[in-house]
């Protein structure tokens, strides 16, 4: 493992993903230091999501290589570094949001520091007074909350965010984008996709703009080492 | 937390759940009391033959109850795409596995044990071999069908036709454990015979299995 690969959080050397003649990413390269935001942004069908999903090892690119922490397989060890939120919940409708967090917190071993994770992180969210409520008849922007708590919870250090404002009211926004200084104040990386580039004005350090799976513009964070190749 | 701590709680999330909504007891009991009272109106078992075919009706009403049960074992991991978040996981995929197991056969124990008293009194049966050895065949089976099962259901669970290839893989590989668990509850219903060639044959074939399922499941998982 080289040391430029184990000081980035996550690096993508000249990653393509198709599905079947369909091109979702191609020749995607960049870095991602510990401690900065980068906005992941482009219209519909850019390969914003596909991105995310790569990264989390969810998809398995087709040429091409993805380190996280150093690490090109899903080990345990770089599992528990990444939070993940996609367009889905991931969470059990039948269960309350507690019940669902504190399910998470078995798979990812949290033991005795789970009532703690877990009150922390439904507060940061602003989910508290709707923790014992089933997911069921919960609304979308609940749904978000929770979701995002549920990313949250292991204390990763590689956020991947899919949309985090989507479906979110202004303080909502306002506390996401709070949380998300924080989190790069404590020397997290976070990747965040929206369609809300606004949103994301005067906290992003570096911008990846894709168009149908392309680069077309990479702005590093000044503190970031940009590895990217343009295809 | 352990591995069988993350076993414990797969499993638990998944009794929580059904016991909220109850859509997959209430479909699995249907199945299978459908499949006793049907045969019950055929025939009613008074030669020793027809006791043997009994034994296969019951295994019958069970499998369909079992692959309601699998069926949609995998498919409530679907919803809100939380299959991903069990692969986003640090937790052992075969710890899951177990979990996910561990809750099937309870659901396929909860159903025999309602079908169990029932076959008896539509057949106008008893057990005249030793029912704790048949008990033991129960249980032994039941593993059979669910690990495999189980295995098969998170194989199937994005394909459009899972509902076709789950029974399409999981009875044929079953074959060896349903001739064991219909010969041994033959012999439970007659009273001739013993079982103990068919307990180890079970034995034998959980073992095998379990063991091939736990070290491939991974594989699986990653490939949903």
């Amino acid at each position: 493992m080289s040391e430029a690969l184990a000081s980035n959080a996550l690096v993508f050397d000249r990653v393509c993903k198709t599905f079947g003649e369909t091109v979702a990413l191609w020749h995607v390269s960049f870095a991602l230091r510990p401690g900065t935001i980068v906005a992941v942004t482009g219209g519909n069908g850019a390969g914003k999501s596909t991105l995310l999903r790569v990264a989390a090892f969810l998809l398995k690119p087709t040429v091409g290589t993805v380190s996280v922490f150093g690490q090109t397989r899903p080990t345990p060890e770089v599992k528990r570094r990444i939070g993940f939120l996609g367009h889905a919940s991931f969470l059990y409708e039948e269960l309350s949001a507690e019940e669902n967090l504190r399910f998470y917190a078995a798979l990812y071993a949290l033991g005795r520091e789970a009532d703690e994770r877990i009150a922390r992180v439904l507060g940061d969210v602003g989910a508290e007074e709707f923790r014992h409520r089933p997911v069921r008849t919960l609304s979308h922007g609940m749904r978000k909350k929770v979701s995002l708590a549920r990313a949250l919870l292991a204390d990763p250090d590689l956020l991947l965010l899919d949309e985090p404002f989507s479906g979110l009211d202004a303080a909502s926004v306002a506390r996401t984008r709070a949380l998300l200084l924080e989190w790069r104040r404590r020397g997290k990386a976070v990747l965040v996709t929206t369609h809300q580039t606004e949103l994301l004005e005067g906290i992003a350090d570096g911008e990846l703009a894709l168009e149908r799976g392309r680069v077309r513009t990479w702005r590093a964070p000044a503190a970031c080492e940009s590895v990217m190749e343009r295809a | 937390m352990s591995y069988w701590a993350v076993s414990r709680r797969i499993m638990a999330k998944d009794l929580v759940s059904e016991a909220r909504t109850r859509e997959m007891t209430n479909a699995m009991l249907f199945f299978a009391l459908l499949v006793l009272v049907l045969f019950s109106f055929s025939f009613q078992p008074t030669s020793d033959e027809e006791r043997r075919l009994a034994a296969g009706v019951l295994w019958i009403a069970f499998l369909f109850a079992g692959l309601s049960v699998l069926d949609r074992s995998f498919w409530r991991e679907r919803v809100n795409d939380c299959l991903d978040a069990l692969r986003l996981a640090p937790a052992s995929a075969s710890a899951l596995f177990l979990g996910k197991c561990a809750a099937n056969v309870l659901f396929l124990l909860l159903a025999e044990g309602i079908l169990v008293p029932l076959f008896l009194v539509f057949f106008d049966l008893s057990f005249r071999g030793d029912v704790g050895q048949w008990l033991l065949v129960l249980v032994l089976g039941t593993w059979a069908l669910v690990v495999n099962g189980t295995f098969f259901a998170a194989m199937t669970v994005n394909l459009r036709s899972r509902e076709l290839m789950l029974p399409l893989l999981l009875l044929p590989i079953s074959v060896p454990a349903l001739i064991a668990v219909v010969e041994a509850t033959a012999t439970a219903l007659l009273g001739e015979g013993a079982m103990g060639v068919w307990i180890r044959v079970l034995i034998a074939f959980d073992v095998i299995y379990t063991t091939l399922a736990l070290l491939l499941f991974e594989t699986v998982l990653e490939g949903t």
